[in-house]
């Protein structure tokens, strides 16, 4: 009976990757200008013809998607075109080894520090509803998710980066080559990452947590002369926690390729930035690979978090265990 | 024998957007160590309102609390959240009326069973575990040593009203307070459950109070009985003199409204008409007036008070029932 | 006890996944402080084949590896570098440039004459041998034109080891310059050519630098030192200064300026559109400013082959509705002068009679008149969408743009962001109407030409809709006259086919660690500009500890 559970989640999520991809192969071909043009912007049209021929896109889409499929299902995930043909461009692969980490570092970061302060937070203002400090606190959340993050970078990276002098304001180390370096080429990004998140997630465990506390099974808790903070944490956390959780989950597969902001801004140039590079010099094979990637991931996320709330919630386990 | 819990003249009021919700209009009540009380009324009348704030499970700033709530001859109304917690658990144990929503849904029963035996008793964890599984002995429940790793939902209704309480006389507490403790239970469970409260409270001596909507439930198991109107105690008395010697037009009407096994067939259940008054407005009015069918116009202009007819029977009527001859 | 194993797996799960993605990462070798420059330019690569595009700032990083036939001198001349003369017959049509000896590629190949033609035929795209044969013709125009390429081609020939003539089909009397063309033309070795990469991730150039790793992170190019490199310091010591130059892309200005300030790098580059940045740093104590001369003019194209632009009174509404001052003060914060006509005053064919008159003009009743003119016209209100970049500055440029439209009655309203090349490309006929560019006209009138010509852009590409203009430039070239020069510039101006705003230079800050800016002799004497148009000498580059 699991198997066939699995099995059907397995196909559903093939059938996801394969529409995902599919419809990327054909919108990227709607957006105007061909890498052709953008690779060589004045050459002749034989020029052009010849390149076009070099890279394979003379040949109709569907089958060009399929010959990228069939490379992908042998781990290959294509080239990034260059002017001189496949020869002279890089391959994808290459280039989301140093890309992809370090996009997955930040998110792994970012989702950390914005839960370890989310949490208590949202417990604190459920814990404080409809009061002042909740409404005051509330308000200022609002207003803290809508800031762009690339603002508070850019704030951060001027009053802490420079004036402080305390932190690099560019660059990323990676965590074998100096830990500590590692760590503080992180610590603005993930920040500016993190409070808008911190903000949103705050909020929701609040709503959550609010409408937990008028369950019975909390009165019956604190009937039993159980203190506040032990009901919050102990009794009133996980069963609130399911939004945040899905929430969380999404976020996670947006910050892999949407972090291109802050990306920018600290120069890291994760995966959103090569994303970005991809699309504006329309790289077929990269978009497809790079979108591929990030369907994957969302699917990951989501079983990781499917079964996250069955390690939170028994009654999402549905069998007697 | 002097009383264990008393409410003096116990208020509730509420602020709402209409105004001031007269929730509990003035209850007076004693409970004796060992006693069994049931208070008795329709949903609306101000019965699980009356025992929460007496409790001080319901406060905040929107919450008017007067009068006078005693425990063992201490104040509780003017304690602060923290003080009357202590009494709670160790002192006051509740049994709430829904046994699927008052087990949290996400822990396991042993571990949201020992944490009041650790918390409030100090117990250690393998003492406390012990403990758990004694007690879930104590309500009968088969097989304690494999429940405790169990989850509520893999319960039955019965058995977690039983593990309910089962924790609530975890730290022996001197008076039990079950609201509608076998409301979602089936009839047969209910036998049960309410056989194994009686035998509890006779094995460990404890004061109770069973709150309710169905006479039928505390006619067995209490030994007096408050019927509650519109936040009012309307009649008060011995179970046996209760239904014996039924004073009041509503406690009338609640017990035409049960279902009696030994109902003559064809004989149609009477319910009430009409609903109870609006806690909002203010009338002088008997409250029941509007659906008591032996109402005059005394009953729609006065307000009835709370007598005594020298049995220790009270009645809130200007026309009581005629008591049968005994 | 149970619990504490617990939360203990959690911790070891964390660490392991913390581990696993940390080892993914590429280790790069830490340079040695001092030896290594970091250098910070705004501008993503995207290959430095001669085919591509590479804007300035790639160039400077280009031009670090590989080097041109011809380079301009702080005194805006082209001179030989590694041609060592560079000669013409009195018909500007048979150019001989006799090579340097003893110049070695970072591969070990000597460049001949030989390399060059196969660069010529690599470039050009006719050269079966090199599979690399791609056209990019674009940056030397003055080979006379697509269509004559394969005669021009057949007839450049070695005539001798180091000796190469090339007979053009028509006479070009810039022909020098083409070979320089702001450093895009670079020579590499013929290995290069024929590994196709030409300096997409490996290429061999004859530059003081050699490339240690580029292109898999299109973000950072790592450059080091090239120990056989030809020139000398003024004292005759051997150059590079430098043992590492690091490229960083850093796409914010305003984070260029913070790491600089706070000594995360050494150079970086900026444009005059980061204006508040500049007035900052200048006041910085640690930080040196160079400015470049002023002669890139940023202006406006129009699509003149669709509505509304078709218009003649579009185009001059439009040209009379910008307040140039206005514009160069709201974008460069005082660090560009407004732009009134085509090119720097020093141009052949620059009409404003040294800087005395405005061949554009703000006016804005006139610009108020013509946008009535156009409604009556064609019955329809003017609406100009204008395209913004990814940068904040550019968003602010084209909102003070579209103000300044509206003052006049215009509607204007702008687009989102896209890419230059995107903008160049389809943009134009598709969705926009104009665009700006700059057009480096600082001391090449055949360079300019190439934009101006070309600023009427279609479907297909450059291309230009006025037949009388186009020969007009085309005369222009060929003779190489002031006055032709003028008679074409003149149609442009009156037609408004080209509306100038600003003129800026460009800027280089450097922390004051940093010696040897545009230090470097050049071979024939005299020095490159610190600020030039193909980026910064950096051969005698060294930070000071």
């Amino acid at each position: 009976m699991k198997y066939r559970v699995a099995l059907k989640n397995l196909a559903k999520a093939v059938l996801v990757l394969f529409l995902v991809t599919f419809s990327i192969s054909i919108l990227v071909r709607w957006l105007p200008g061909d890498p052709i043009e953008i690779l060589m912007p004045f050459a002749t049209e034989e020029g052009r013809a010849a390149l076009r021929a070099e890279l394979g896109l003379d040949i109709n889409v569907v089958q060009y998607y399929f010959s990228w499929l069939f490379d992908l299902l042998r781990g290959d995930f294509g080239v990034w075109y260059a002017s001189t043909g496949d020869g002279g461009g890089v391959p994808v692969r290459s280039m989301l080894a140093v890309a992809l980490p370090r996009s997955l570092l930040i998110m792994l970061y970012t989702m950390v520090v914005s839960i370890v302060f989310a949490v208590p937070l949202g417990i604190f203002l459920a814990y404080r509803a409809e009061t002042r400090t909740d409404k005051t606190i509330s308000n200022v959340l609002f207003a803290v998710s809508s800031i762009p993050s690339f603002a508070i970078g850019l704030a951060l990276a001027f009053v802490v980066g420079v004036q402080l002098d305390l932190l690099p304001v560019i660059g990323y180390v990676p965590f074998a080559e100096n830990p500590s370096e590692h760590f503080r080429s992180l610590v603005m990004p993930v920040v500016s990452l993190s409070i808008g998140l911190i903000a949103t997630f705050s909020r929701l465990l609040r709503v959550d947590m609010i409408a937990t506390l008028r369950e019975d099974f909390v009165t019956m808790a604190s009937s039993k002369g159980l203190s506040n903070m032990w009901i919050l944490w102990r009794h009133v956390l996980r069963p609130s926690s399911s939004t945040l959780m899905t929430s969380a989950a999404l976020q996670m597969g947006a910050l892999i390729g949407g972090a291109v902001v802050i990306e920018s801004v600290f120069a890291l140039n994760g995966f959103g930035m090569l994303l970005t590079t991809a699309i504006a010099t329309r790289q077929y094979l990269a978009i497809q690979s790079l979108v591929a990637l990030i369907a994957i991931a969302y699917i990951v996320f989501n079983l990781i978090v499917d079964v996250l709330y069955a390690v939170v919630d028994p009654r999402v386990r549905g069998g007697r265990g | 024998m002097s009383a264990l819990f008393e409410l003096e003249n116990l208020r509730v009021q509420f602020d709402t957007k209409r105004g001031k919700l007269h929730a509990v209009r003035g209850v007076t009540l004693h409970i004796a160590a060992g006693e069994c009380l049931g208070i008795v009324g329709e949903s609306g009348s101000g019965k699980t309102v009356m025992w929460r704030a007496a409790m001080g499970l319901l406060r905040g700033k929107k919450v008017h609390r007067s009068g006078s709530v005693r425990f063992s001859g201490r104040e509780l109304l003017p304690m602060s959240a923290k003080e009357v917690r202590h009494f709670w658990g160790t002192e006051i144990a509740m049994v709430f009326q829904d046994p699927m929503t008052a087990l949290n849904p996400v822990r396991r029963i042993g571990s949201q069973f020992s944490e009041a035996l650790v918390k409030r008793l100090g117990m250690d964890k393998a003492a406390a575990n012990e403990r758990v599984v004694e007690l879930l002995r104590l309500v009968r429940m088969p097989e304690p040593e494999k429940l405790v790793r169990k989850y509520p939902l893999q319960l039955s209704g019965g058995m977690r009203q039983r593990v309910m309480i089962a924790m609530a006389i975890a730290c022996n507490p001197k008076l039990l307070l079950a609201d509608e403790p076998t409301t979602a239970l089936d009839v047969t469970v209910q036998a049960q459950v309410l056989e194994l409260l009686s035998d509890l409270r006779e094995k460990l001596g404890m004061g109770m109070v069973i709150v309710t909507h169905d006479l039928g439930i505390v006619a067995g198991h209490s030994d007096r009985i408050a019927v509650l109107y519109a936040g009012e105690v309307v009649e008060l008395a011995t179970t046996r003199s209760l239904f014996a010697r039924t004073r009041m037009p509503y406690t009338e009407a609640l017990l035409k409204s049960i279902p009696r096994l030994d109902g003559k067939r064809g004989e149609t259940l009477q319910a009430i008409e009409g609903a109870p008054p609006d806690p909002v407005a203010q009338t002088v009015a008997c409250f029941f007036a509007p659906r008591c069918r032996y109402a005059t116009e005394k009953c729609r202009t006065e307000h009835p008070e709370l007598l005594d007819d020298g049995t220790g029977h009270w009645y809130r009527c200007f026309y009581p029932l005629k008591a049968p001859a005994q | 006890m149970n619990k504490l194993s617990r939360g203990n797996h959690r911790k070891v799960a964390f660490v392991m996944a913390m581990a696993l993605v940390a080892s993914l990462s590429q280790v790069a070798p830490a340079a040695a402080k001092g030896d290594d420059i970091v250098i910070l330019i705004g501008e993503k690569d995207s290959g430095w084949c001669a085919q591509d595009s590479p804007g300035l700032d790639q160039i400077s990083a280009k031009n670090a590896v590989a080097e041109t036939l011809t380079i301009m001198n702080e005194k805006g001349k082209i001179v030989p570098y590694l041609a060592k003369t560079v000669e013409n017959s009195a018909d500007f049509k048979t150019w001989k440039f006799t090579l340097r000896e003893g110049i070695y590629f970072h591969d070990g190949e000597e460049l001949t004459a030989a390399t060059v033609l196969a660069n010529v035929a690599a470039n050009l795209g006719l050269n079966p041998l090199i599979p690399a044969s791609l056209p990019a013709i674009a940056w030397q125009d003055g080979f006379g034109g697509v269509t004559s390429l394969a005669q021009f081609a057949a007839k450049a020939q070695a005539l001798g080891k180091y000796v190469v003539q090339f007979n053009l089909p028509a006479p070009r009397p810039l022909f020098n310059e083409s070979w320089y063309a702001n450093g895009r033309p670079v020579i590499w070795s013929t290995k290069t050519l024929q590994t196709k990469a030409c300096g997409t991730t490996v290429g061999a150039g004859t530059g003081p630098f050699k490339i240690r790793s580029k292109g898999v992170d299109q973000f950072q190019t790592v450059l080091e030192a090239n120990p056989n490199y030809w020139r000398k310091d003024a004292a005759g010591k051997r150059l590079p200064k430098a043992a590492t130059v690091t490229y960083k892309v850093v796409l914010d200005a305003a984070q260029r300026t913070n790491a600089l300030v706070k000594g995360q790098a050494d150079i970086a580059t900026f444009g005059a559109s980061s204006g508040p940045q500049l007035n900052e740093m200048k006041k910085n104590a640690k930080l040196v400013l160079f400015e470049g001369r002023r002669d890139t003019t940023w202006s406006f194209h129009m699509n003149t082959t669709a509505a509304p632009f078709n218009s003649k009174s579009a185009r001059l509404a439009f040209s009379y509705a910008i307040d140039r001052e206005a514009l160069a003060k709201v974008v460069a914060k005082g660090n560009a002068d407004a732009a009134y006509c085509f090119g720097a005053t020093y141009h052949p064919y620059n009409l404003s009679n040294g800087g005395k008159k405005k061949c554009a003009t703000f006016d804005l009743a006139k610009a108020k008149q013509y946008v009535a003119a156009y409604k009556t016209e064609t019955g329809k209100d003017l609406t100009v969408l204008l395209p913004t970049t990814e940068s904040t500055e550019s968003a602010k440029a084209n909102q003070a743009v579209c103000n300044m439209l509206k003052k006049a009655g215009a509607a204007c309203s702008l687009m989102p962001p896209v890419t230059a090349t995107a903008v160049i490309l389809r943009g134009f006929a598709l969705q926009q109407q104009v665009s700006w560019f700059n057009v480096v006209a600082g001391y090449s009138p055949a360079f300019a030409d190439l934009f101006s010509r070309k600023t009427n852009l279609e479907l297909s590409g450059f291309r230009f809709t006025n037949p009388g203009l186009a020969a007009c430039f085309q005369t222009a070239l060929e003779t190489n006259a002031a006055a032709k020069y003028q008679e074409c510039a003149a149609v442009l101006h009156g037609e408004a086919y080209w509306v100038p705003t600003y003129n800026e230079g460009g800027f280089i800050v450097a922390r004051n660690t940093v010696t040897g800016l545009g230090e470097t002799p050049l071979p024939v004497g005299g020095k490159r500009p610190v600020v030039g148009l193909s980026g910064f000498d950096i051969a005698s580059v060294k930070v000071s500890d």
